[in-house]
């Protein structure tokens, strides 16, 4: 009998590929924060600190490591150092739809592409014209209710017992108010919070204050 | 009138629990795969038969997921699930969700570290919850 062979967590990943700046870390925040309560484990570039990878390697593994991924297309403007746009999102995105393309165990795979205004990436990346874009506004209850409602439909072991959007940023609302507290206990600066520690943090928080 | 071998359910009868584990042995998926639309195990990923178009293959695994008294869900071209059909036998009920620990290390703290620290915030907060309440 064939088999579909997977990586090592590959049905409980989900690559999130978006801007790394100050200014989207209220909405990175939240994204996670979404993934961890949906059970479900949050990847993202920076979580992976291995001096022995290629930059470019790192991404490859982990889109290839992550049944989910969640992109952010959001960022278009132009960086006012040197007047040019960052296409970093987007090329990791083309790689993740080529992944689900052409390589094998991957046809699985399912995305999330969230941008500001639901239409707007027509006017930049129109190949993508098809796919489903969400639009978040630039606000955290919306993002957090786009990634609970596609992984509602996406994931399978998780859709039984799902918390609502709303539900789930209310607990992020709660969470958000505690996190300088907890930041404070373990001697951590809330305003430059690593990702992994924040989701340590958060992932603590939801299993130790269940609603 | 009711058949004598027809399942009674009784008054106080206790749902089951169907743990995760459990849960992923009594589901099958239909998707599009390379060979086209399959039946596949959750358990061991094996591919259980193979069709050429979606409402044949949700046949078949419809009735494999009776048999086994599981459920099936499947899956349109675009990866999402259209269709969530359940044959649990009896009431069930389902272990509550527990968020997943991150795939790498935290830095700066140890994870005993950083427990102790959210549930003694958390403890305080119920605490002053309580007797704003009082």
């Amino acid at each position: 009998m064939t088999k579909v062979l997977r990586p090592h967590d590959y049905e409980t990943s989900v690559f999130i590929n978006c801007p790394f700046d100050g200014a989207y870390e209220p909405l990175l925040h939240g994204i996670i924060f979404a993934v961890l309560h949906m059970n479900l484990k949050p990847k993202l570039a920076l979580g992976t600190s291995d001096a022995g990878y290629l930059r470019l390697d790192k991404i490859l593994n982990l889109i290839e490591s992550c049944k989910y991924s969640i992109h952010d297309i959001s960022r278009t403007e132009l960086d006012p150092n040197h007047g040019l746009p960052r296409f970093n999102v987007p090329f990791e995105l083309g790689l993740d739809l080529g992944c689900k393309r052409y390589g094998r165990r991957h046809e699985e795979k399912t995305a999330l592409i969230l941008d500001v205004d639901r239409y707007r990436y027509r006017k930049f990346i129109s190949d993508i014209a098809g796919l489903d874009v969400e639009e978040h506004n630039g606000s955290v209850a919306s993002v957090i209710t786009a990634v609970r409602n596609w992984l509602r439909y996406s994931s399978d072991a998780l859709s039984l017992l799902a918390a609502s959007g709303s539900a789930i940023y209310a607990r992020y609302e709660a969470f958000q108010l505690a996190l300088p507290k907890m930041c404070k206990r373990v001697n951590w600066d809330v305003d430059n919070l690593p990702f992994t520690d924040f989701s340590w943090v958060a992932h603590e928080w939801i299993n130790n204050n269940p609603g | 009138m009711k058949s004598s071998t027809a399942r009674k359910t009784k008054k106080n009868e206790t749902a089951r629990l169907i743990t995760n584990k459990e849960l992923r042995k009594l589901t099958l998926q239909v998707y599009l795969f390379r060979q086209g639309w399959v039946v596949v195990d959750d358990n061991d990923h094996e591919v259980k038969s193979t069709h050429r178009t979606q409402a044949k293959a949700a046949e078949k695994g419809r009735a494999l997921a009776k048999k086994r008294g599981g459920r099936l869900l499947v899956r349109g071209r675009n990866g999402l699930i259209r269709k969530r059909e359940y044959y649990w036998s009896g009431p069930v009920r389902f272990e509550p969700l527990r968020s997943l620990p991150p795939s790498v290390p935290p830095i700066n703290a140890t994870r005993k570290a950083i427990s102790r620290a959210v549930k003694e915030v958390i403890r305080i907060m119920n605490a002053e919850a309580a007797q704003q309440n009082k």
